[in-house]
């Protein structure tokens, strides 16, 4: 359990999330500090290393679920730990006025203090993040892709902020933009495959929105690299897999379609690469359908060590693979 | 195609599991089997000793063994620093052919019960991470996949829409729960 506390309540499922926000006033109980005069209380000190984590994450659970008396109390614990003007403290202040705003006008004043804090120092990094997730949530996506251009100015290895950013140019449809922002993350983090599967997916997207045929082999065989490095850096990664076999079925009806394939790049100046050979499209296809029937059939059967992937995509992965028997019968 | 796959190898964990439990119990044997011999061969070496032995610390006493020749020795013919280099042990050779037998029985049952070792490429270890659950507790010294923040960014977090997403997924629980 502990193990949970120290993992933001984001990443779990509701009934993790409604389990740890259920444990929040015996916990809080338990950590009460000691009564005993000063040099005795060092001996009965529960502060640990992952103690505030578990306070700050307790805190998130208990807004979700809505127990919002548990997580004043880990707010009040937190302030008298880190005091009032601690920026992190002031975000989780913001974040429960949020979550217990009624309407829209309570919305408009908490966003008014995020404003005065700001006003009074600009650098206060949580509470600009807050701004913008505030007003995304507000529906003021405009307003929002604005403060956090205004934030990435400021703070360019920002890879959160950036990753915000695609995701909001996403939702608006400009995937050029996107693109763009998710190529900067990678930047900071060259590392990240789930960035790089992001990306892919993102300029699968957007070969699905452009005219020229020219355009979409080319869009198509970018995310086809781009998935490609993301199962580079990972084995068995069901999402690299999926858009691998997606992009290469496209690409195979493109490429069989198209009569001569063109081997040079279209622009060697701008370091644009030839599209990839038909073999080596088709072997790829084949490659990722056999690594997905793999994942899917080791990790429906329950087999030691295949428990962790998300069950949704394991589903969907099944669906991809009997759409695709189902067009080679027909 | 992957319905045939499907059904290969359902029985795969079990015969994980006992290949394991097998290996345990074959380095726990070994590495019995050959402490015994080593405290044999050093208890043999002290009852051989000529010297009457003082006290019952086996180790001390073959350590002993190793210097009585040239305590013995009328007048050392070279230095003390070569002969404390090379000194003249005459061990009987059964012996000498238990210790080494019971080291290398320990050698090989250490290394049978050593734990897995963990994934030092970066493929392997990402894979590790995305396949199991296990793989992203914190227990162990091991942190969680460090690029989730990527994903799902805490400084953002959209506190109303998760409390709408909770609200619904309570009331379709109560739903699942009445039919």
């Amino acid at each position: 359990m502990a193990a949970d506390l120290l993992q933001p309540p984001s990443f779990l499922r509701p009934a993790e999330t409604l389990s740890i926000s259920q444990q929040a006033p015996h916990f809080f109980r338990a950590q009460r500090p000691s009564i005993l005069p000063y040099p005795l209380s060092l001996l009965t000190n529960t502060e640990s290393q992952g103690k505030w984590q578990t306070y700050e994450n307790m805190l998130l659970a208990c807004l979700r679920t809505g127990d919002n008396e548990s997580a004043y109390v880990a707010l009040e614990e937190l302030t008298k730990r880190f005091g009032d003007d601690n920026e992190r403290v002031q975000a989780l202040r913001g974040l429960l006025l949020e979550s217990t705003a009624k309407d829209n006008k309570d919305l408009e004043g908490v966003l008014k203090s995020y404003d005065d804090l700001l006003e009074e120092k600009p650098t206060n990094m949580p509470i600009r993040k807050r701004r913008v997730a505030l007003l995304k949530s507000m529906g003021r996506t405009a307003d929002a892709i604005t403060a956090l251009t205004e934030l990435l100015d400021a703070s360019p290895i920002d890879a959160e902020a950036w990753s915000e950013l695609a995701d909001l140019y996403l939702t608006q449809g400009s995937f050029s933009q996107a693109i763009f922002c998710l190529e900067e993350v990678l930047l900071v983090t060259p590392n990240a495959w789930n960035v790089h599967a992001k990306l892919g997916e993102s300029i699968y997207l957007s070969a699905s929105s452009t005219e020229s045929d020219g355009d979409r082999l080319k869009a198509l065989s970018e995310a086809m690299r781009r998935f490609c490095r993301s199962i580079e850096l990972c084995d068995d990664y069901l999402r690299g897999f999926y858009g691998l076999k997606l992009t290469t079925n496209r690409l195979l009806e493109k490429l069989n379609k198209t009569s001569k394939p063109a081997t040079a790049s279209s622009n060697a100046l701008a370091g644009d690469l030839a599209p990839p050979s038909l073999s080596s499209v088709q072997r790829l296809n084949e490659l990722a359908t056999s690594k997905l029937a793999e994942i899917v059939r080791r990790s429906s059967s329950g087999e030691k060590g295949w428990d962790g992937y998300d069950q949704a995509e394991v589903i969907a992965a099944r669906e991809l693979l009997d759409r695709d028997t189902q067009g080679v019968q027909r | 195609m992957h319905e045939n796959l499907l059904r290969k190898d359902n029985k795969a964990p079990d015969i994980d599991t006992s290949k394991e439990e097998n290996m345990g119990l074959l380095s726990y044997a070994l590495n019995t089997f050959g402490l015994v011999l080593l405290t044999h061969a050093y208890v043999y070496h002290n009852k051989q000793s000529r010297k009457p032995l003082t006290h019952n610390h086996s180790v001390y006493s073959a350590y002993e063994h190793s210097l009585l020749p040239r305590a013995t020795s009328a007048a050392p013919t070279s230095s003390s620093l070569l002969s404390s280099l090379n000194p003249k042990i005459d061990l009987p050779l059964d012996i000498t052919i238990e210790t080494l037998f019971s080291v290398l029985i320990l050698c090989v049952g250490v290394v049978l019960g050593s734990p897995d070792l963990q994934p030092i490429q970066w493929r392997v270890w990402a894979g590790k991470l995305e396949r199991e659950k296990a793989a992203r507790s914190n227990e162990g010294g091991l942190v969680g996949n460090p690029y989730k923040a990527l994903d799902e960014r805490v400084g953002f977090l959209d506190i109303r829409a998760k409390r709408k997403e909770f609200a619904e997924w309570v009331r379709e629980g109560d739903k699942a729960g009445q039919s």
